[in-house]
């Protein structure tokens, strides 16, 4: 039986951000979900942005492999390159800010292992009818204790939240 | 751009929002320009590709394949 309890969750205000931090994360849940509704003020496109753990700057330390799909057909990929420093291009579709809000979703099983850490990024992007799919893997073995989402090119808009959840399976 | 980041300490469950430094703004813009340069590339890649298949088909047609042959020749 696993539970899904959420540790925290904030709400972008008026003024916007560009970057959402989660700190001091509990080491006592067996998973970790990061589930995010919301948009960017990218006018009726979208934008990009990058997931890092630890604070951990080293780029090796990421690789991934992301396909945008629209429909049956495959849009794009972002694949291991020069997308940031210290994390990377992932699932970042949000959508603009003329458009409905578009969500992501990160889960991270064994957050709090010593091993390396596989892990997946979900996300949609509305105004495009864009599907983007990530598998990815943190090559580090410390445990995850801080999560930094950052909005590279444009910034998250207002009533964008961003959820933290804790798995139980036990 | 909005210059902050709001901080979530999930243990206490304080919520701040905190104006990036100087050296957060530089990262941030480095990050973006960095992708900037593999978009650009990318997209650079996919219209070359885009190109030369149309290229290909044209080629193709001029052989004297129909559209129903030069499309089965792709799957």
């Amino acid at each position: 039986m696993s539970n899904m309890i959420p540790i925290q969750t904030v709400t972008v205000g008026s003024s916007g951000a560009s970057r959402i931090d989660f700190t001091n994360i509990p080491q006592n849940y067996t998973d970790l979900r990061l589930v995010i509704s919301g948009r960017q003020n990218a006018g009726s496109g979208f934008g990009y942005s990058t997931l890092s753990f630890n604070n951990d700057a080293t780029t090796t330390n990421t690789t991934f492999r992301n396909m945008v799909t629209e429909g049956s057909s495959t849009v794009a990929t972002y694949n291991q390159g020069a997308y940031g420093t210290g994390g990377e291009i992932n699932a970042a579709g949000l959508p603009g800010a003329t458009s409905t809000f578009g969500h992501m979703e990160v889960y991270i099983p064994n957050y709090s292992s010593y091993n390396i850490k596989p892990y997946s990024i979900n996300s949609a992007t509305p105004n495009l009818y864009w599907w983007w799919q990530g598998s990815h893997l943190y090559n580090s073995t410390r445990p995850i204790t801080a999560i930094k989402y950052t909005n590279i090119n444009y910034n998250l808009t207002q009533h964008t939240t961003a959820t933290l959840y804790g798995i139980r399976k036990y | 751009m909005t210059d902050t980041k709001i901080v979530v300490n999930c243990e206490t469950g304080e919520t701040t929002v905190v104006t990036l430094t100087s050296e957060e703004m530089a990262q941030r813009e480095a990050d973006a320009a960095a992708f900037a340069v593999e978009e650009a590339a990318r997209l650079a890649a996919e219209e070359a590709a885009k190109a030369a298949k149309e290229s290909a088909q044209a080629k193709l047609a001029a052989l004297g394949l129909t559209a129903d042959e030069i499309a089965a020749l792709s799957k």
